[in-house]
């Protein structure tokens, strides 16, 4: 007897839609195009909003759940606020992955968070943590965003707290890849150990007063011949300077937590 | 580093199991991290190759 034959299966809906076009995001599109090929009884949408906005996004995730999405991934804009009308998607369309946070509506969630991300950059430095490596340790990151400089920052410190290593300074490629990768290649002090994280995005253009001193542990850089701008970073940076770790972004200030 | 391209992977593969009824990958606390990536001098070319050619450059 003849083993009864498997009915095809029915084709699928699935909706991809990402917060905004972001250069260094588009590298998910190829990880995306590999997965559609382990799911290929589905139909791939992809969805971009026109602005970075939650209630667009959220209007546009409406709509493919209207035009029978059997399941969105999303990049979320804000999805701390944006909790209930995630739930409120997640309960008629399943699954939702969020790439962001944690929030508590949807089964299998990919999420990375800022402060674990740091966290795991310093336990490298912190393995090889011998006792006459220099206390430094730096950090490149994008500057676009002061909440994930906050968080950036709050990790590094957690991460690095108790240990010999001291977070020496936070430097951002200011949205621009070519910049992150030179930094991450060299620094003046050979001892200190860089580590590249945060994401790449479009390429701006970084003004000369506001790229990081080539000593930023110096304390004896006087602000009075700098700009106002340069000056309050540089107050601000030894305060924290004073009160143990600290970081710094040469784009924003020092990070105040 | 984040890592925008196994975001991508693994949460069109994992979406694609679910819709099928597989719910075996999800962990008790429905959270799956993608990894950070720690770059570092030693292999920022590498990586840099890599994400020029997952961009399509």
């Amino acid at each position: 007897m003849e083993p009864a034959k498997r009915k095809p299966p029915r084709q699928k809906n699935a909706r991809v839609c990402r917060q905004r076009r972001l250069r260094f995001l588009e590298s998910g599109g190829s990880g995306r195009e590999k997965g559609a090929g382990r799911a290929s009884n589905y139909n791939l949408v992809f969805k971009y909003p026109e602005q970075a906005s939650a209630a667009i996004q959220i209007r546009l995730m409406d709509d493919l759940v209207a035009a029978g999405a059997a399941g969105i991934m999303v990049s979320s804009a804000d999805p701390k606020r944006r909790a209930t009308a995630l739930n409120r998607i997640g309960k008629q369309v399943a699954p939702v992955h969020d790439r962001q946070r944690r929030t508590r509506y949807q089964p299998g969630r990919l999420h990375r968070f800022k402060q674990h991300r740091c966290r795991q950059a310093g336990r490298p430095v912190d393995a090889e943590g011998a006792p006459q490596r220099r206390k430094m340790h730096g950090v490149c990151r994008v500057c676009s965003a002061q909440t994930t400089q906050r968080s950036a920052s709050r990790g590094s410190k957690d991460t690095i707290a108790g240990s010999k290593i001291t977070l020496v300074d936070v430097r951002g490629d200011d949205i621009d890849q070519t910049q992150g990768q030179t930094q991450c290649r060299g620094h003046p002090d050979g001892q200190s150990r860089h580590h590249l994280h945060g994401r790449f995005s479009t390429p701006t253009t970084r003004p000369e007063s506001t790229r990081p001193s080539r000593t930023p542990a110096s304390s004896s850089r006087s602000p009075s011949s700098a700009s106002t701008r340069t000056r309050l970073r540089w107050a601000a940076s030894r305060k924290e300077r004073s009160s143990g770790p600290w970081c710094s972004s040469p784009m924003n200030g020092a990070i105040r937590e | 580093m984040q890592q925008p391209y196994e975001w991508g992977y693994q949460g069109m593969r994992d979406m694609a199991k679910y819709l099928e009824g597989d719910k075996s990958f999800i962990p008790a606390n429905k959270l799956i991290i993608v990894p950070t990536k720690i770059i570092d001098p030693s292999n920022v070319d590498a990586f840099w190759a890599q994400l020029k050619q997952r961009q399509g450059k």
